[in-house]
């Protein structure tokens, strides 16, 4: 203990110059006004919702009647947990609305007619998450590095204690320092929220320490990473291994694992050809209905035999759509699956893989988004039928009476995390074994 | 007491070959050697992190092989190398010694003077004078209080008030009783420091000298002779 504790303290004081503090300043005030950025982001969210869901209901109002509103449809909103300051775009969704109506449409999109078209997009490092990728990696993979290439001071210091508590004493003092670096800072962006009245719950607490540790096993990674680039032989080489592990995993093995999944996307049914089916379906029963009954008069009060056709509608075209809908969602589904398992072989998009997750604005949660908005449009066909071919109103109500027409995304995890967790963490054994026997071979002359 | 007893070491070539030394309490010796790496790897036997060897190695008649932990304790290394963190202060590497050592408050507080400590201690290694770091390094090692002293060319390149302080230092570890066994490749200075000199040639120990004997024979001679690489 005496040992830990000495070396501990020297390492510490060496650590704690103006150097190493005003570089850790500068990846503070950066990534705070990274998280003010995402504050500012999601206050933008939150007060278009209050108009989204005003013009909304001033739409119904237009209509003059059923037959208008189920043509027309509503929207529905993707609204993104709080947590979501962090990760402004790190995640797969920037900003979603949908549009149903009560035939075949399901529209999920992303508009860019208005100042939207400016927004931050998606897979950039400018957000606290992005920024904790790009230089925290950057930062450990050096101070791993720097603390293995003083061999004089190594070796001297080796003279005092046996090889592995030394080895073990400067990993786990640098460790130390920066995983209380990292909560420190993650601590000031909380602060930073707090003043900006965003409220987390105590879901979104727990998420956010889930995200802590993904960040820390990360940073942890990469230090290891950086201890054995400092154990060659060369400096140089060393200097040279830390900026191509950099490049490598921050870089090009995300863009890797996306090219990959985005070629394995092929494989599902484009949505053309859905719309196509769905459209033929309706256009069946638009025929059916014509031979049947002739052509509907707006005007004229529902026939039994038009309830009946209506009916039939509702028991086969409406479930033959949802079947539709139904099968692409489990054709990205099973997508989504593959781009987890890929993702969790590598660190790096193993973290941006929780990121996207943690987000809200991830897979998962655009499965279930579409997942709603099916439940809902069924309920809208629904609700369209009963107005429209059963009462007699004059008026046309609104759908919508609370909000339902809002989708509260919530944090999660992406399947199989634990398993990301497990593999990073044998990453990191194996690095640090690697390390220490380096670092045994560094300090021979 | 510092021995070696048929010593040999086979890297890709024979680095070390039938090394037979004897360094006896009070002794001091100069192994010259033409290749740095057999310095290299023999330094690397003394402090256990090469056992390909063959032969003996007994550091007071205990077996470096077979008990490095206690050989370690009374090995103290000097090296010649400036491979420290530059932002380290001083003072952070005194204090760490002090810890590590069982100096007294007396003999620290002499050594805080005598290293004019008051004024350098939050100097960072980085900002320090090449003969101030030598001498902090100097009096640091020797708080670890071991009797044998591997040391390697620590005073190349240094003025000569340094070298004739490092010089009255040996001798006063000699009278203390400590083996010294000095490395180098520097023959005008070794018999200046040492009472017998070892060449080493190709790993192979060629010849061995008293120090009176050699400062009668020309240095240059036994430099083309023995240490220049042809």
């Amino acid at each position: 203990m005496k040992t830990f504790k000495a070396i501990y303290v020297m390492e510490f004081r060496c650590l704690l110059n103006k150097k190493t503090m005003g570089l850790l300043l500068v990846f503070i005030l950066l990534s705070l006004y990274l998280v003010q950025m995402g504050i500012k982001n999601y206050k933008t969210i939150i007060e278009n919702k209050k108009e989204f869901q005003d013009f909304e209901l001033l739409k119904v109002k237009q209509y003059i009647n059923y037959g208008q509103y189920g043509a027309y449809g509503f929207r529905l909103l993707f609204l993104p947990s709080p947590l979501s300051v962090y990760f402004v775009n790190s995640s797969a969704i920037t900003e979603l609305t949908s549009n149903v109506d009560a035939g075949e449409k399901l529209n999920i999109y992303n508009s860019f007619k208005d100042r939207t078209l400016f927004a931050g997009k998606s897979g950039g490092f400018q957000d606290f998450s992005g920024i904790m990728l790009l230089l925290g990696s950057l930062l450990m993979l050096y101070f791993g590095y720097e603390s293995m290439i003083h061999k004089d001071y190594l070796r001297f210091m080796a003279g005092f204690t046996s090889h592995r508590k030394l080895f073990i004493s400067i990993v786990s003092s640098r460790g130390l320092i920066f995983i209380l670096f990292f909560l420190f800072n993650t601590g000031l962006s909380l602060l930073l929220l707090k003043i900006n009245d965003i409220v987390l719950s105590g879901n979104e607490y727990t998420y956010l320490v889930i995200y802590l540790g993904t960040l820390l096993l990360l940073m942890v990674f990469f230090f290891a990473l950086g201890t054995i680039a400092g154990s060659l032989k060369s400096r140089f080489a060393g200097f040279v291994t830390i900026i191509a592990a950099w490049f490598a995993l921050v870089f090009l093995v995300p863009s890797v694992v996306n090219t990959i999944i985005s070629h394995r996307a092929e494989d599902i049914g484009s949505n053309h050809h859905l719309e196509l089916e769905k459209l033929k379906t309706l256009m069946d029963f638009e025929k059916r209905a014509i031979k049947k009954a002739g052509f509907l008069n707006v005007n004229k009060r529902q026939t039994e035999s038009e309830r009946e056709l209506i009916e039939t509608y509702w028991k086969k075209e409406v479930k033959e759509i949802q079947a539709f809908e139904k099968k692409l969602e489990r054709e990205m589904e099973k997508n989504i699956r593959r781009f987890q398992e890929l993702s969790f072989l590598f660190p790096s998009t193993f973290y941006l893989a929780t990121c996207n997750e943690i987000s809200s604005k991830g897979y998962e949660n655009f499965i279930t988004f579409f997942d709603y908005i099916q439940k809902l449009k069924r309920k809208f066909v629904r609700f369209f039928i009963d107005k429209r071919y059963y009462s007699s109103h004059s008026e046309v109500e609104s759908f919508v009476t609370g909000d339902e027409n809002l989708f509260r995304a919530k944090t999660r995890l992406p399947g199989g995390f634990l398993k990301g967790v497990l593999l990073i963490l044998a990453y990191i054994a194996v690095l640090f074994a690697i390390s220490f026997v380096r670092f045994k071979k560094s300090v021979r002359l | 007491m510092i021995k070696t007893d048929k010593l040999n070491l086979k890297k890709k070539i024979l680095e070390i070959s039938q090394l037979d030394l004897q360094i006896n309490e009070g002794e001091s010796y100069v192994l010259l050697s033409s290749k740095e790496r057999s310095i290299d790897h023999l330094i690397n036997i003394f402090f256990g992190m090469e056992r390909g060897f063959t032969g003996t190695v007994h550091i007071d008649h205990v077996d470096i092989r077979f008990n490095w932990k206690e050989c370690s304790k009374r090995i103290v290394y000097l090296g010649n190398g400036r491979q420290w963190p530059p932002d380290m202060k001083i003072g952070a590497l005194v204090s760490f010694c002090k810890k590590k050592t069982d100096i007294s408050e007396d003999e620290f507080e002499e050594l805080y003077i005598s290293l004019n400590m008051e004024n350098i201690r939050q100097v960072k290694i980085g900002e320090l004078e090449e003969v101030v770091w030598r001498n902090i390094l100097f009096a640091l090692a020797q708080l670890k209080k071991g009797k044998n002293y591997i040391v390697h060319d620590f005073a190349r390149g240094m003025p000569l008030d340094f070298n004739l302080k490092f010089k009255k230092s040996l001798a006063r570890l000699k009278k203390e009783g400590c083996s010294i066994l000095y490395l180098s490749d520097d023959v005008f200075f070794a018999p200046e420091i040492g009472d017998r000199i070892g060449f080493m040639k190709k790993g192979k120990l060629l010849l061995e000298l008293k120090a009176s004997k050699m400062k009668k024979m020309s240095l240059r001679e036994l430099y083309f002779q023995f240490l220049a690489e042809r």
